[in-house]
């Protein structure tokens, strides 16, 4: 058990490298997953990881996501603020829709908890930490952010020539 | 080396309390609340070491890649065009309401489109720096994103089942 465990984490903390090393969207976390996940598939008789790694892992996700407020920034965005709450609202409001229409019109049994929290528009690793005691399946939650991470980043691009055309951006000096 | 350790304390005190007090995902939830409060009555606590931030999402992204298995896959693959015509709505709608908050609340629409677009915090501030749009606000707005989604996440999945 704890060589399986060690094995896996340095499986995990290979993949979490090379996607570090190659800028990968969705980063080390995708990176561990996809390479853990490639191993379990090829070998029958893994086994989920100890409980303890998973809950050490929540409470560190938390700790980061937790700092990563800052009192000065809100501050300055008082006036914005309430506003970008009730885009943010309006922006779940319609994830939860959008999940409902995709767990009615699905051909197999996927639960409404994994695909709701699959495409909420929170973070990869948020919502598949909070998919264990959720009842959901953290392996497709996680998935389908993935996929997400990846559309977003495919149409930047797109986004970024959209902007640079004239008339689009209000402000006058990028300082390029 | 003291902050690193003040921040794991407080983290680690809040995610048992929520944990005890049966909140859902409350081992998150509770670590996040209560360093988010921590650092807004100014207790400086230092920056994240990285240790806990890439540490953390390697240990999730293994635990949940040893999950994996062929049931798994194929209702991934079953569940596939659907979820992501739902994601290119969603992306639409961030971007839609992104430009409406641009416009609202008078930032360029830069700032607006990539505070809201529900891609990575760090991919869509990095490119907010790039090309000079509000990083910061950007880096702000993101997160008021991904907590408030990830508090009320059980609370809809709740409401959903009742």
């Amino acid at each position: 058990m704890l060589a399986h465990t060690v094995f896996l984490l340095l499986i995990g903390l290979a993949g979490a490298i090379v996607a570090r090393r190659i800028k990968m969207p969705g980063g080390t976390f995708l990176g561990a997953m996809i390479s853990t996940g490639i191993v379990s598939l090829l070998a029958p008789d893994s086994q989920p990881l100890p409980e303890v790694i998973r809950s050490v892992a929540l409470v560190l996700l938390g700790i980061s996501i937790g700092a990563s407020v800052d009192r000065e920034a809100l501050l300055s965005l008082r006036r914005v603020l309430p506003w970008a709450a009730a885009m943010i609202g309006i922006l779940i409001a319609a994830s939860v829709g959008l999940g409902w229409v995709v767990y009615t019109h699905q051909a197999l049994d996927v639960s409404a908890a994994t695909i709701l929290l699959g495409i909420m528009p929170g973070g990869a690793s948020g919502l598949s930490a909070a998919a264990y005691d959720l009842g959901a399946e953290p392996s497709i939650v996680a998935s389908l952010h993935s996929v997400r991470q990846f559309i977003v980043f495919g149409l930047l691009p797109l986004l970024l020539r959209w902007l640079a055309h004239p008339g689009w951006n209000k402000q006058k000096d990028r300082g390029e | 080396m003291k902050q690193p350790l003040q921040l794991l304390a407080i983290g680690l005190a809040g995610a048992l309390a929520a944990d005890w007090l049966g909140i859902p995902a409350g081992l998150l939830i509770g670590a996040m609340l209560a360093v988010a409060i921590a650092t807004l009555a100014r207790f400086d606590l230092g920056k994240v070491p990285l240790l806990y931030d890439e540490g953390g999402k390697i240990l999730l992204g293994t635990a949940i890649g040893a999950t994996f298995n062929r049931r798994v896959l194929l209702q991934l693959g079953a569940l596939l065009p659907s979820a992501i015509t739902a994601t290119l709505a969603m992306i639409a709608i961030g971007l839609a309401l992104g430009w409406l908050l641009a416009k609202i609340a008078h930032l360029d629409i830069a700032t607006g489109l990539f505070s809201l677009t529900p891609g990575g915090i760090a991919e869509m501030v990095a490119v907010a720096q790039e090309i000079g749009a509000g990083a910061t606000v950007v880096a702000t707005l993101q997160f008021v994103r991904l907590s408030s989604v990830v508090l009320l996440a059980p609370a809809i999945i709740g409401w959903f089942f009742s």
